[in-house]
């Protein structure tokens, strides 16, 4: 019986060993990882105005979001040529002052594209949006998902506008808009 | 004389064959008896036992004995059992194994049990032993052994030991399906494959990159279960998570400076095993909708696959099992 009995709490011991499992990781920190590792490939292959490549390198948010936060601990130790980068949050367009790389607009605060294509006018910022239609109506990347994935569409005039100049590999990986 | 009687009464196996071989018998009787004697320090008797078979079995007369081999069996299965209980690669319980099926194989009685009388010098007398041949009585002991390779490989299943554990387990399901053949294996093979593929998963997870083919090797394994087992919930639930945390992992590696091309490869990479991941946790959350672990995993699946809403959906079902309703 008590041979028995020792297998039995064999047995049982191994069914419950195998039913615990980490919980994986959280994912959301993952699909912002995705889309600052795309930001920071933007500052790569566009091409700023020389006067532009000096100070810190700004990227602004519009709008209160987490990814503020996820870009600040992503890309704030990093740096682009000479330049360290700068994480700006921005409540509204009016804010905006100063020079400011790259704008990254959050799928909530999309109404105000008119009013930041506005504010830029004159200034060479990349305008960056996450919403479908964003880069027809005047942001110069748009994120959006397609085959559950992460990808960007490419409005190669709305960015020129800005004086900014695309690589040819980057609008290569994009869905290009026109 | 009380030693006399006692040994008189000690039944065991035995295969009726030629009479010439009785002689040779003597010695195997001898060992037997001396196994089975309380009157003797048990380490004392199985040493001497197991000296006096060692010495038997050489004889050519033992080499198609059944009985002989039984004895044999018999007397290392002693010899685990007072000197090797703890270890887990004991190569005396391998050699019973291996003594009481060359008795099984020898065999030609069709495990019909007979009885044979044996006569010998024991102590400076006459020992009289009735000695039973019964195959089902090695299945018992196999089975008992079985049991031990079982637990043993249970004790194992660890990064640094599984090696032994599968060991033993093979030995477990070599020595229950020779006592029972009918025997439910499937359920055993279902528990080992899961347990030895979180130990897998476990080593994987340690260093994604440089223990790579544990992968593969766990993949393997949870595939195996519900190849078994459809309907394993644990199956289900694991091989979800071993996809859907790789497909984490990956992203979470890489580095945030890395090049566009790398990350396209990486996200089509992880996109694949997220979507691999999701009908084994759809399967997991029908087998147990009240499972709050996979609607997490659930939860987080969509939302790597960017289906906001029906991550929405799956965390809104997390907040209610919470809140208990």
């Amino acid at each position: 019986m008590r041979k028995y009995l020792i297998i039995l709490i064999t047995f049982f011991c191994i069914s419950a060993d195998w039913v615990r499992m980490p919980i994986g990781p959280d994912p959301n920190n993952s699909n912002a990882k995705i889309k600052a590792t795309f930001i920071y490939n933007f500052t790569k292959y566009i091409d700023w105005p020389e006067k532009y490549k000096e100070g810190n390198f700004v990227i602004g948010v519009l709008g209160t979001s987490s990814f503020y936060n996820d870009l600040t601990a992503l890309l704030s130790t990093k740096s682009v040529g000479k330049q360290t980068f700068e994480i700006k949050s921005y409540s509204n367009s009016e804010s905006i002052t100063g020079v400011c790389h790259i704008l990254f607009i959050t799928a909530d605060n999309s109404a105000m594209l008119p009013s930041v294509i506005k504010q830029m006018k004159g200034k060479s910022t990349l305008i960056v949006t996450e919403k479908s239609g964003m880069a027809k109506q005047g942001s110069g990347i748009n994120f959006v998902v397609e085959n559950n994935k992460q990808r960007f569409e490419l409005n190669k005039s709305n960015i020129e506008k800005y004086n900014l100049k695309v690589s040819s590999t980057l609008a290569s990986l994009a869905i290009a808009i026109e | 004389m009380k030693r006399s009687i006692h040994i008189a009464v000690v039944f065991f196996a035995l295969l009726l064959g030629a009479q010439d071989i009785f002689a040779q018998r003597d010695s195997v009787a001898k060992a037997i008896v001396l196994a089975q004697d309380q009157n003797v320090n048990a380490e004392v008797r199985v040493k001497k036992a197991l000296e006096i078979i060692d010495n038997a079995i050489t004889n050519p007369e033992s080499a198609n004995d059944p009985f002989a081999w039984y004895v044999r069996g018999y007397v290392y299965k002693e010899w685990y059992k007072t000197f090797e209980t703890q270890n887990k690669k004991s190569k005396t319980r391998l050699n019973a194994v291996a003594f009481l099926k060359k008795a099984l194989e020898l065999d030609t009685s069709k495990g019909k049990p007979f009885s044979v009388t044996q006569s010998f010098h024991y102590f400076g007398q006459i020992a009289t032993v009735t000695l039973d041949f019964d195959p089902q009585i090695i299945r018992q002991i196999l089975k008992y052994l079985g049991s031990t390779f079982y637990n043993d490989a249970g004790s194992m299943l660890d990064a640094a030991n599984y090696p032994v554990a599968i060991e033993n387990y093979e030995k477990f399901k070599e020595c229950i399906l020779i006592a029972e053949p009918k025997y439910n294996i499937k359920l055993r093979e279902v528990e080992f494959k899961n347990a030895l593929a979180t130990v897998y998963e476990k080593i994987f997870r340690t260093d994604i990159k440089a223990n790579s083919q544990y992968f593969g090797m766990t993949e393997d394994l949870y595939k195996q279960v519900l190849t078994l087992d459809t309907n394993n919930w644990g199956g289900n639930y694991n091989l979800s998570m071993l996809y859907y945390n790789y497909g984490v992992d990956l992203i979470n590696a890489m580095s945030v400076t890395e090049d566009i091309v790398v990350i396209e490869n990486i996200t089509d990479e992880s996109t694949l095993l997220f979507k691999k991941a999701l009908p084994y946790a759809l399967k997991a959350n029908a087998l147990n909708p009240k499972k709050r672990e996979v609607l997490v995993c659930l939860m987080g699946i969509y939302f790597s696959l960017y289906e906001q809403e029906t991550s929405d959906e799956f965390k809104a079902k997390i907040e209610l099992l919470d809140s208990g309703k």
